[in-house]
């Protein structure tokens, strides 16, 4: 045996279209008027919100707002991007090293993933000092913000 | 009654890194079918296998139904080959429903192949986007080591672990893989390398992670009677479960594995286990990162949580000690994909047979038990207990 081989390479390049739904769209559109919706499902409430129960599958009822603030449950700090990582539908995506939190917004029963930034450090070595969990963290908007998930830039620490 | 199953084949190829890899997808398969006839030996060969599992994950090997285009599991004769998909636990998942079949009485010899995921994709992370919530979740471009993140710097800030504690455990998989001939990485990486390798995720450093490796193992299964004719040390499935977690990655609050709790006090009472630690001769958890380690000591019951280190340090999981976890280095030095949920069996099944070298074999284990975590976002968990008469 040689250990010589070729290599066949392709690429997939499909198109698909997927509906969201109105419960979602709804979230989406309060972004753009930097208002973090949420809504109630039974005795649990959702921030962001979601469509129906996932336990009962009771349509979620009445319709919440906050102003995005909540609380850190966990957090990692990315010194290095995964190679030819694709993401679509931003242009301004973090240079490593950056900062991926677990947010709790104003009490969800459900976290929301999003960025940190804006600790009173440059040295990423000591971000994870600057951050713990229960870390009080609110929004910060963009200037241009077309109902996506990163019309919120990033959270930063409120005090 | 549901029959009483063993394992009693365990097939592997040799491993090795996908930019390496020159062999093709069903010639690697095939390489490793044929190892776990030899193992089993007394004549069988692949017209006696009456099924195939076929383990794997959507969009890792670049085709529809990888299954179906690869000639080697005995279609030609008419053999069926069933898929399951559950992401990094497909092959727990499929010995599970591989025993279920031959428990039921169906068939009584069926092969479970662990496919070697990840030698055909130029860049994972683009498979792993495809699989979050596409609103709320995808355009942070998370995968598997970002969770990772979450879980140990969660477990850190709980429970005050150190970089060294981490370290620790990472070299314990290191020190053993070195004699595992079926390990990828064999460089045997002490405390001190693993500290000076660099964080890539907070808090999880270089020498903490799993390589992408490639390579394959199976498993054939077989009810009692055609185990008792074939093999002289059959590995009996004791109890074996799976248990799925949300899709939506923010319910999760990151602080332990609570699911794979709830998953072990199932199974344990299916076994009749009550005391893990005292039980438990040997052990196989999912490492793709060296501190998960601890969160599963928690979530088995093998310590109180947080008390991980302590075991460690003691040595009550290396060899020699109470309960040996690992000892193959675990998917930290060997990741060959779906193939490596299927090695985390087949380790322990080894173990229990007294088929590994002599450097890390557990002497006189007759109780095991093998875990695997995966699934998009870790969604999944699958856990079995082994015995040997």
């Amino acid at each position: 045996m040689t250990g010589k081989t070729i290599k066949k390479e392709w690429t997939l390049d499909l198109d698909f279209s997927n509906p969201m739904g109105e419960t979602y769209t709804r979230f989406m559109e309060g972004l753009k008027e930097k208002t973090f919706l949420g809504n109630r499902c039974g005795e649990r409430t959702f921030f962001p919100p979601r469509p129906f129960c996932d336990r009962t599958l009771e349509a979620a009822g009445e319709w919440l707002q906050s102003d995005g603030t909540g609380k850190v449950e966990a957090f990692t700090v990315i010194h290095e991007k995964s190679k030819g990582v694709a993401y679509p539908d931003t242009e301004d995506f973090p240079e490593v090293p950056y900062v991926l939190g677990v947010i709790r917004i104003n009490g969800s029963d459900q976290c929301l993933i999003h960025f940190l930034a804006g600790f009173d450090s440059d040295d990423p070595k000591a971000w994870p000092e600057k951050i713990h969990v229960g870390l009080e963290v609110r929004p910060v908007w963009s200037e241009k913000r077309g109902g996506h998930i990163l019309d919120i830039q990033y959270f930063e620490p409120c005090e | 009654m549901p029959r009483k199953v063993a394992v009693i084949g365990v097939g592997n190829t040799t491993y090795t890194s996908v930019r390496k890899e020159n062999r093709e997808r069903s010639e690697i398969a095939s390489a490793c079918i044929q190892s776990a006839l030899d193992f089993v030996g007394r004549g069988l060969s692949l017209a006696d296998i009456e099924a195939v599992y076929y383990a794997t994950v959507d969009g890792f090997e670049g085709v529809q139904r990888p299954e179906r285009s690869m000639d080697c599991f005995g279609q030609s004769a008419g053999t069926p080959v069933f898929t399951v998909n559950t992401g990094g636990t497909a092959g727990g998942s499929a010995i599970k429903d591989a025993y279920h079949i031959v428990a039921a009485g169906l068939y009584d010899i069926v092969l479970v192949y662990g496919c070697c995921t990840l030698i055909a994709t130029v860049d994972a992370q683009q498979i792993l986007n495809t699989a979050t919530p596409p609103l709320i979740e995808k355009p942070f471009g998370i995968g598997a080591i970002h969770l990772g993140g979450y879980y140990l710097n969660r477990y850190q800030n709980e429970y005050g672990t150190t970089a060294e504690d981490f370290a620790l455990v990472a070299a314990k998989s290191h020190k053993h893989a070195v004699h595992n001939r079926y390990a990828h990485n064999r460089r045997g990486y002490t405390v001190e390398q693993i500290l000076e390798s660099p964080v890539i995720c907070h808090p999880i450093r270089l020498h903490e992670i799993c390589p992408v490796s490639s390579g394959s193992c199976c498993l054939i299964l077989a009810s009692e009677e055609k185990a008792r004719e074939l093999s002289d040390t059959p590995v009996w499935i004791k109890a074996m479960g799976c248990i799925s977690d949300t899709y939506m990655v923010g319910y999760r609050d990151f602080l332990g594995f609570p699911m794979l709790q709830k998953l072990a006090q199932k199974v344990y009472q299916e076994a009749g286990i009550t005391k893990p630690l005292e039980e438990i001769d040997y052990a196989e958890v999912f490492n793709p990162f060296a501190g998960f380690e601890y969160l599963q000591y928690d979530a088995l019951g093998f310590c109180e949580a947080g008390k991980g280190p302590k075991l460690v340090r003691e040595g009550v999981t290396d060899l020699g000690g109470k309960l040996p976890v690992n000892l193959s280095g675990g998917t930290l030095c060997t990741n060959s994909g779906i193939a490596a949920s299927v090695t985390r069996h087949a380790e322990t099944c080894l173990q229990l047979m007294g088929r590994v070298e002599d450097q890390r074999q557990v002497k006189n284990a007759r109780v095991g038990l093998s875990h695997s975590w995966g699934g998009p976002m870790g969604q999944f968990n699958t856990l079995a207990i082994f015995e040997r008469d």
